[in-house]
This record gives C-alpha cells, sequence and structure tokens, in this order.
C-alpha cells in the first residue's frame, strides 16, 4: 500500500471514530499513531513521544490561547454588557427592529474584548433577551438576532480561532487580526441590514422601541468606556506593534479582571469560575492541538497533502470551484463539527492545495484571505442545524421559544453571511485593506 | 467553538471523589500560574516601556508557564466531560450504545495518555541528562515533564475511571 493509500485509510478511519462519538483530539492521536507506525514504526514513534508534546505545547505563538479564554472569562463577569447594550440601544432602539438592532451592535461591542462566541451569546443574551421581551419582539427574531449576533464575538478580534488558523498555517498573527476587522464590522453591518429587512417584511416581528436624546446617547456611550479601552489598548497595541498578541492578550485578561473585580464584583469564588472555565476550555482545545500533532506528523509523513495539492494543480479545475468545494465542504462539517477542531483536521490538507493554486496574490495575503473567509464559514456552523450551539444556548436562555423558531429566526442572518462570503471571495481588499495599510 | 462544560454530578464513590478532587486541585495551581505568567507579562510590558526594564527572558517564562499549566488543567477538562464530540450520528441512538462509546473511547485515551506519560519520563530524563536549558535564562527544561507526567497519570487514570463507570452503567 503506497503512502498515499495508508493516509486516506487513515482520514477514512478518523472519520469513523468520529462518528461513535470518539472525542477529536482522541481519534485523531489514534489515527495519527497508527499512521505514524505504519510509515515509520513503533521505535520512531516512541522516541517522537519523548518530546512532542512538550514542543507542541511550548510554543510562545500558542500562550495566547489561554490569555485570551481568561479574558473572555473576566469580560462576561464584568458587567460590561448591560453598558453595551443601553448605548446601542440609545442610538438604534427607536428604529423599527431598533432593539433587535441594538442586540447586535451589543454582540459586536463584546466581541472586541472577547475571543470566543458562546461567551459574547450568552453573556449578551443575559441582557438583551429581556428587553426584547419587553417590547413584544418575536421570539424568532430576538433569539435569532442574539445567536447569530454572537458570531461576532469571533470574527471580531481577538478571536481564538483565528490565532489557531494562523498557527496551523504559519502566518503572522498580528496581520491576521488586521484582516479581520473589516470582515467583523461588515459582519454586524450586514446583520443590522438584515434585520431591517427583516422588519420590514414583517413589521409586527420588530416594533419600534423608545427614542433617546442626545445626552442620553453621549452619557450611554461614556458608561462604556471600558470597553473601548481595553481594545484600543489590546487590539491598537497588537496593530501598532506596541507589543506582541501574547503581550496584548495578558494586558486584556489584567485590564477586563481589574474590571470585573471593581464595576463587575468579582469575588474569589467568581474568580475561581472564571479560572476553572478557562482552564476547561484552554485544556479542550490543547488536547485537540495535541492530536493535531500527531495526525499532522502522519500526514506530513505520508506526503499525502503536498500530492493532492500537485494533483490538483495539475487537473486544471478552476481555482475558485475548488475553494467553493472547500467552503462546501466546511458548511457540512460545520453542521456536525467544533470550529476549532475543524480548522485543525483540515487546514493541513487544504493549505497546501490553495498555497499551489493561482488566486493572482502573494502566499502572505492569501492567508489572510483564506483564513478570513474560512473563520466565517466555520462559524456558519454555529448557527446551523442540527447542533448550532449558539442556537442552542440563546434558545435554553428564552423559555417559551420553541427551537425552530430560533432556527427560523436564524435565516435572514444566514443570507447575510452566505452575501458577505460572496463579497470577500470577490473583492479580497475588504479584507487585505487595512494589513497593507499598516504595513 | 464549544465550549462544551457539562457539570458532572458529584460521584459517590470515594475514587471518583478523589480522582476530582486531585484534578481540580491541579487546575486551579494552573489556572493560578496561569493568572501569575498575565501578570508578570503585563509588568514586564510596563517596565520595558516605562522604565526600559523589561523582565528578562519573560517570553520562555511564558512559554514554559503556558506549557505547565495546560497540562494541569488536562485531568479536569476530561472529567468535567470538556472533550469536543461530534454528537450527531449517534444522538438518535439508545443511551446504552452512546455510554458503550464513551467507555471505549475512555479505554483509548487512557491508553494514549498513560502512554505519554511513560515516554514523557524517558524524555525527562534525556532532558535531564543531555542537560537542555532555555536561551536566555538557562532555565533546565527537565522540570516540566514530571509535572506533565503527573498531570498525563491523573488523566489517565480519570479515563480508566469514567470508562469503568460507563461499562458499569450498561450492565447495570
Amino acid at each position: 500500500m503506497s503512502s498515499f493509500e495508508i493516509a486516506l485509510l487513515g482520514i477514512g478511519m478518523l472519520l469513523v471514530l468520529l462518528v461513535i462519538r470518539v472525542p477529536v483530539a482522541v481519534a485523531m492521536i489514534t489515527v495519527g499513531v497508527g499512521g505514524y507506525v505504519s510509515l515509520s514504526g513503533w521505535g520512531a514513534l516512541l522516541n517522537y513521544a519523548k518530546t512532542s508534546v512538550y514542543y507542541a505545547f511550548s510554543n510562545y505563538d500558542l500562550s495566547v490561547v489561554p490569555m485570551f479564554l481568561l479574558m473572555s472569562q473576566f469580560a462576561s463577569k464584568a458587567g460590561l454588557s448591560r453598558a453595551l447594550f443601553q448605548a446601542a440601544n440609545t442610538f438604534l432602539g427607536h428604529w423599527r427592529g431598533g432593539v433587535a438592532m441594538a442586540a447586535v451592535g451589543g454582540c459586536a461591542g463584546f466581541g472586541a474584548i472577547c475571543g470566543s462566541s458562546l461567551a459574547t451569546a450568552a453573556t449578551m443574551g443575559q441582557v438583551a433577551l429581556p428587553e426584547l421581551k419587553r417590547y413584544n419582539y418575536s421570539g424568532a427574531l430576538a433569539t435569532g438576532a442574539l445567536a447569530a449576533g454572537g458570531t461576532l464575538g469571533i470574527l471580531i478580534p481577538p478571536s481564538v480561532v483565528l490565532v489557531i488558523f494562523a498557527i496551523a498555517v504559519e502566518a503572522n498573527i498580528v496581520t491576521m487580526f488586521q484582516a479581520a476587522l473589516v470582515p467583523g464590522l461588515l459582519a454586524a453591518l450586514g446583520y443590522l441590514i438584515a434585520i431591517s429587512i427583516y422588519v420590514r417584511l414583517k413589521p409586527e416581528a420588530g416594533p419600534v422601541g423608545r427614542r433617546a436624546g442626545k445626552g442620553e446617547r453621549i452619557a450611554a456611550l461614556v458608561e462604556t468606556w471600558p470597553v473601548i479601552l481595553i481594545f484600543a489598548v489590546v487590539i491598537g497595541g497588537i496593530y501598532m506593534g506596541v507589543f506582541t498578541p501574547t503581550e496584548g492578550a495578558a494586558f486584556g485578561a489584567f485590564g477586563t479582571a481589574v474590571i470585573a473585580f471593581w464595576r463587575g464584583g468579582l469575588r474569589l469564588d467568581g474568580f475561581l469560575d472564571c479560572v476553572k472555565g478557562a482552564a476547561v476550555s484552554s485544556g479542550m482545545i490543547f488536547m485537540i492541538l495535541m492530536g493535531a500533532d500527531f495526525f499532522n506528523a502522519f500526514l506530513g509523513f505520508s506526503r499525502m497533502p503536498l500530492e493532492l495539492a500537485d494533483w490538483i494543480g495539475a487537473s486544471g479545475l478552476a481555482p475558485i470551484a475548488i475553494l467553493m468545494l472547500m467552503l462546501l465542504i466546511y458548511l457540512l462539517l460545520g453542521c456536525v463539527m467544533d470550529s476549532l477542531a475543524m480548522i485543525l483536521l483540515t487546514v493541513p490538507i487544504f493549505w497546501p492545495v490553495i498555497a499551489g493554486l493561482d488566486f493572482g496574490m502573494p502566499e502572505g495575503d492569501l492567508k489572510m484571505w483564506f483564513g478570513i473567509i474560512v473563520l466565517i464559514v466555520v462559524e456558519v456552523g454555529l448557527i446551523t442545524p442540527p447542533v448550532g450551539l449558539n442556537v442552542f444556548v440563546i434558545n435554553s436562555m428564552a423559555p417559551g421559544v420553541r427551537l425552530k423558531e430560533t432556527f427560523i429566526g436564524v435565516l435572514p442572518f444566514l443570507a447575510s453571511d452566505a452575501i458577505r462570503v460572496l463579497l470577500l471571495i470577490l473583492f479580497p481588499a475588504f479584507t487585505l485593506w487595512l494589513p497593507h495599510l499598516l504595513k | 467553538m464549544a465550549e462544551t462544560d457539562i457539570e458532572l454530578a458529584r460521584p459517590a464513590d470515594p475514587v471518583g471523589r478523589a480522582l476530582l478532587f486531585c484534578s481540580y486541585g491541579l487546575a486551579v495551581a494552573g489556572g493560578f500560574l496561569m493568572a501569575a505568567i498575565t501578570v508578570m507579562t503585563v509588568a514586564s510590558v510596563l517596565g520595558r516601556y516605562l522604565f526600559s526594564a523589561p523582565i528578562s527572558g519573560d517570553f520562555e517564562l511564558v512559554t514554559m508557564g503556558t506549557a505547565i499549566s495546560v497540562f494541569l488543567f488536562l485531568p479536569y477538562c476530561h472529567l468535567r466531560r470538556g472533550n469536543v464530540v461530534v454528537d450527531l450520528f449517534l444522538a438518535w441512538a439508545p443511551r446504552k450504545v452512546q455510554t458503550f462509546f464513551d467507555g471505549v473511547s475512555g479505554l483509548l485515551l487512557a491508553v494514549i495518555a498513560g502512554t505519554l506519560a511513560w515516554r514523557m519520563v524517558v524524555g525527562g530524563f534525556d532532558m535531564h541528562q543531555y542537560n537542555e536549558v532555555s536561551y536566555i535564562l538557562a532555565l533546565p527544561i527537565w522540570p516540566v515533564f514530571p509535572v506533565a507526567v503527573l498531570a498525563l497519570g491523573l488523566l489517565s487514570a480519570s479515563c480508566l475511571y469514567t470508562a469503568a463507570r460507563d461499562f458499569r452503567e450498561i450492565t447495570r
């Protein structure tokens, strides 16, 4: 059996293991180990395993992950979500569907200090859902807006998933974060437009809220200063090269912790909860990284990704068709799989293929363009059936709204996502403008 | 991303309680280490810009500290069922089938973590023998390994425990 065939067999077995509910990390290690042994023997594997996990974990770029997770935990306890929602509401509330728009705006603001989608959805949901109910918004629009708005947590930097993508393709995390900003803002804008079209078709779903005066608006905006300050320091500092992403994340975690103690009433037991939460999410991510380390060692040995890239490059298929095929695979995988696991599993195979095709841009730009598109497409998995985690979380917080209603409520936002992905594919400038400007 | 965070019912038996207690202890220790690294990094950056006096080798401390704390997180993460599974195809299968495969996965991870612990014992001795140190501070690397072995050992034991519990649940 050629090594190419062994690699294909390995991928097949991996899928079988995933189907029988073996955790992604365990399945990747098992197949990685099996493939490694069949290609280079037990001795090599046992030797590799002596230090490989240490080296996989002691990577300076990766240390940004636990810190951003800690930051997300503190941010959700800092009591900032109410201020963000109120501020957005004073500006948008008097429009038709305005309170739902304010929920999306709040999510965008929260996403600027939080790198996690579920945390963003859940934190904003606590504040915004009761308000949406008070203004008689339909359950579908209220929960749909928040479930979709939650994905802004990952699209707007900082973003843990983007860090993992950057490490997987050996891209610069700083330029990746720069590339994410405009598409992230575009996402927020697209969601606002989706709401305004939706309420035009169904006016009863999103009644007009209260109009706020100018003074009230300014006062509400001032209340959000900790968010603005933390975002400016962390993301601004990373963009301008004042410090590394890890140092920025440290400032972010420290800053949100201070705010959480000072304004959010965080005490020792709350602090322990934050630490526990960050520990569980970090453990989960690093388990998958450990799996990816073994799985990629196996794939690398088999040379399958390179041969596949050569083969596809020589096949004469249009690059854009191959890109579309990959995005379709992400959409399908996203229905059943976690976004991070999906990226670590597919990027070692997909990236060499993309890098080998001619999209008319240098490799550095290609990494950003492809990365941001993949980021959006894998995030769609969080709001599509059957396992849209954001949908489940928001739905469980809204008693009396059926799950089906939330999935229907998400549809306008999915349409907005689809349009945005097409725009970003057709106009790479959306993604590349800011990194080129700051270079 | 999936912060699957389902609270493990407090185990009634002493073995389960002891495992959860130890894992929790390690995770909290790792969390405090992480917090300490965070504060150290902030101090180093402030020192660099305000007093032109960064903490030398902060980069290495962050890297090694992160590795240690992440190893310490692993057992607790498993006991809290934090591992990501693809939950679709078996979602409609009888509960016993799901539990059976959970048990199988637990056994698999127990073997993997146990083997890794064994290999990292050897790796740690190698690091010690060849006197591997970090670039700037010349910190020895080997002390990370006993911590990793401890955490992986506890992870392996926890996996055996959850696997045994899963299999017992089926036969009941």
